[in-house]
């Protein structure tokens, strides 16, 4: 569909900011990698490992994530999950978020009426 | 099929850094063998072949994995690569003048045959990749630890002040780009002639259609290399540093004072230390040879020894006072 490369740079841009929010919120409950790209999937977020493990990493180095090696699972995992930190965080991103949702559709909204 | 997995982890990790490698090969391992499991069972069938290669395009080259793990390393990165390229170029120039002049010399000799003015041109050729290649190799040396030295460069907001930003006259707000590149050239140039060409530094007689080279510093002169070596290396990192800020600093100022103050002491060593001008007996043969009698021959020797001290005590006196300079502008003019 997206076919224009500025309209998808545009695009990635924007998701990028809302990645960091949908992971987080995934991560309220223990997941490993595929788990979380598959809870993701199915509520309609597509998201590579390229994009998601840099991601992930990020998060726990600024002790948002916690993140230990399971090895009584079939095979090793690595299972992350918010940490203090990141949970006391998580309701402020959501609120920031609320807000900037409704701005957006009121400055949207705007444009439709012009 | 695992080896295609075992090639591809590996394939990864190569590209990572030694530190992350392990983690990360891992994690990659993890998921990929999840991945597989989930569309075995999705297939109905155990995975092949087919399904792990698909699998691996989907993950993507394995370059691209691991950058998008591991952020990009430079050895000059791009703060810095337009300046690094700003010096490169003319003192490749230069360096491509000089071995033109010196095979201009070379090949006046009268007499040369075709193979002989070949052979000249090749070792010209080769001088100046030699050179070239080791003034690269200087530079980027200098430039990989102030890429790895320098801070981020990110600026705490509460630490500026409005009321604090230099006025607006053309010599307060910028250093001359020109002046300080040129400084980093000559150093450049200074180690490269002292340190690769320092045992072809002396006398070049022409007699007889030929050029004749004549010794004239002493063992004592090559002792003192390494010191001045120093200092000019340490000037290069301080221009550098200070083209990168734009601007003269108290600190960038009081390390130029610093490094002077070095020069001084060093020049002042020299000037009353053992004579680093000598005429060995292959001296006295070599200026003999072209025709000069031994009174010429001490006469010069005199001329050498009065010479070089004259120079130092210029050296002495150019340092004193661009310390001094330093130091005023650092501690009572520190914009200018």
């Amino acid at each position: 569909m997206k076919q224009n490369p500025i309209l998808e740079s545009i695009v990635l841009e924007l998701r990028r900011g809302m990645l960091v929010l949908a992971v987080m919120a995934q991560l309220e409950q223990e997941q490993y990698g595929y788990s979380l790209i598959k809870h993701l999937s199915e509520r309609g977020l597509e998201i590579d490992q390229g994009t998601l493990y840099p991601l992930l990493r990020r998060l726990e180095s600024q002790g948002l994530l916690e993140s230990a090696w399971r090895l009584d699972d079939p095979r090793p995992r690595r299972y992350y999950v918010l940490s203090s930190e990141g949970r006391k965080l998580l309701p402020q991103l959501k609120e920031e978020w609320n807000q900037m949702v409704t701005l957006m559709e009121k400055i949207l909204e705007k444009e439709k009426d012009q | 099929m695992n080896d295609l997995i075992d090639r591809y982890v590996a394939e990864v990790g190569r590209h990572l850094p030694d530190k992350l490698r392990p983690d990360i090969e891992r994690e990659i391992r993890s998921l990929l063998e999840d991945s597989l499991e989930d569309r075995s069972k999705v297939a109905g069938h155990p995975p092949d072949e087919a399904m792990v290669v698909t699998l691996l395009k989907e993950f993507g080259a394995p370059q691209k994995v691991a950058r998008s793990y591991a952020p990009p390393r430079y050895l000059v990165g791009p703060t810095f690569f337009p300046t690094f390229v700003a010096i490169l170029k003319p003192v490749v120039i230069v360096i491509g003048v000089g071995i033109l002049i010196s095979f201009g010399i070379s090949v006046s000799r009268p007499g040369l045959t075709l193979p002989e003015i070949g052979l000249i041109l090749l070792q010209s050729l080769a001088s100046f990749w030699q050179a070239a290649l080791m003034f690269f190799g200087i530079l980027t040396l200098v430039f990989a630890i102030l890429e790895h030295t320098t801070p981020g460069g990110e600026i705490k907001e509460a630490d500026w002040d409005p009321r604090k930003l230099k006025p607006v006259t053309p010599e307060a707000t910028r250093v001359s780009p020109a002046s300080l590149l040129t400084g980093i050239v000559l150093n450049i140039i200074a180690l490269f002639l002292f340190n690769v060409l320092g045992n072809r530094l002396g006398l070049y007689i022409y007699d007889g259609g030929v050029w004749h080279f004549v010794p004239v510093l002493s063992h004592v002169f090559f002792l003192y290399v390494p010191w001045f070596s120093a200092i000019w290396a340490l000037e290069i990192v301080l221009y550098s540093w200070v083209l990168r800020d734009g601007s003269w600093q108290m600190t960038s100022r009081l390390t130029s004072a610093g490094l002077n103050l070095l020069g001084l002491i060093l020049a002042l060593v020299m000037l009353t230390g053992p004579s680093i001008v000598e005429v060995t007996p292959q001296t006295l043969a070599a200026l003999q040879g072209v025709g000069l009698t031994d009174d010429v021959v001490k006469v010069l020797e005199t001329v050498f020894q009065i010479a070089y001290r004259v120079v130092l005590v210029f050296v002495v006196i150019g340092k004193a006072v661009e310390m001094s300079k330093d130091i005023y502008r650092a501690l009572w003019k520190p914009e200018a």
